[in-house]
């Protein structure tokens, strides 16, 4: 847990199982996955299962520049009667993001999880990206311009 | 490698990280640095080199010593790449939001979602 940044949370007006599913399901990811404003989301694929494959397609505003954003599902734990769903998923270009789905009170909390440790696995991690980026932030603060 | 990764490879060793943990609190010396690590002067020294190959250290070349210091505009640019992709984080989580009003709401028997 340590090595991840905390990229962002989002508390969602629906409860956790409808949330996970949109995460998981073809039919849902092709509704908001997409890259951004203006970009549609031509195909997705999802196995939606450990070890499944997923591929969603991305198509640019012009109708021209696109990717597809394919990668392997690590784990994939739904959400139950008093545990959190756990999403793990690796991109082809291995970058490794965690997706927490919490129940609270009939909503979901969302927590997204960057492993930088992943974008360049060689070494072995003794201490915390957060602390770091915590410490470079106050400095930040202090220092820059 | 791009400027980035090459920031981040530096940024993967713990005891990298370390020396530019001390050095948030100002320039030290090779000699000082090394004090606190169960390391060889040239392993230090080595860990110094992709420092500065990465932007992250300078070392000055006035003084003898050639003390280190953190350069803050390389350690901006990971804030503005984190930022960057935090930013497209939430505007796609702005389109689940929406999508999931939208589904819930054809859903009667759902409980109804309020507006934020």
């Amino acid at each position: 847990m340590a090595n991840k940044i905390i990229l962002i949370t989002r508390l969602f007006d629906a409860p956790p199982a409808l949330v996970f599913e949109c995460w998981l399901k073809p039919e849902h990811l092709l509704n908001w996955y997409s890259a951004g404003d203006g970009w549609t989301t031509p195909h997705a694929h999802s196995d939606g299962v450990p070890g499944g494959r997923f591929n969603i397609g991305f198509q640019g505003p012009d109708g021209k520049t696109g990717f597809d954003f394919t990668g392997t599902y690590d784990e994939v734990t739904p959400p139950a009667k008093g545990k959190p769903g756990r999403l793990v998923f690796s991109s082809d270009d291995k970058r490794t993001m965690t997706v927490e789905f919490a129940d609270q009170g009939g909503k979901t909390l969302l927590t997204l999880h960057l492993e930088l440790e992943n974008v360049y696995p060689e070494e072995q991690q003794r201490h915390g990206w957060s602390a770091m980026l915590e410490n470079l932030n106050t400095y930040l603060e202090r220092k820059a311009p | 490698m791009d400027h980035l990764s090459e920031t981040f490879q530096a940024l993967a060793d713990p005891t990298r990280r370390a020396i530019l943990a001390r050095l948030t609190l100002g320039e030290l010396s090779v000699n000082a640095l090394a004090e606190p690590f169960e390391m060889s002067l040239p392993a230090v020294s080595k860990h110094l080199k992709v420092l500065e190959r990465a932007g992250l250290i300078s070392r000055s070349r006035e003084a003898q010593y050639r003390p280190c210091k953190l350069e803050p505009q390389s350690l901006k640019g990971i804030d503005e790449w984190l930022e960057d992709y935090r930013r497209f984080w939430e505007a796609r989580f702005d389109r689940l939001d929406a999508y999931l009003k939208k589904i819930q709401d054809k859903k009667p028997n759902r409980r109804k979602t309020k507006a934020r």
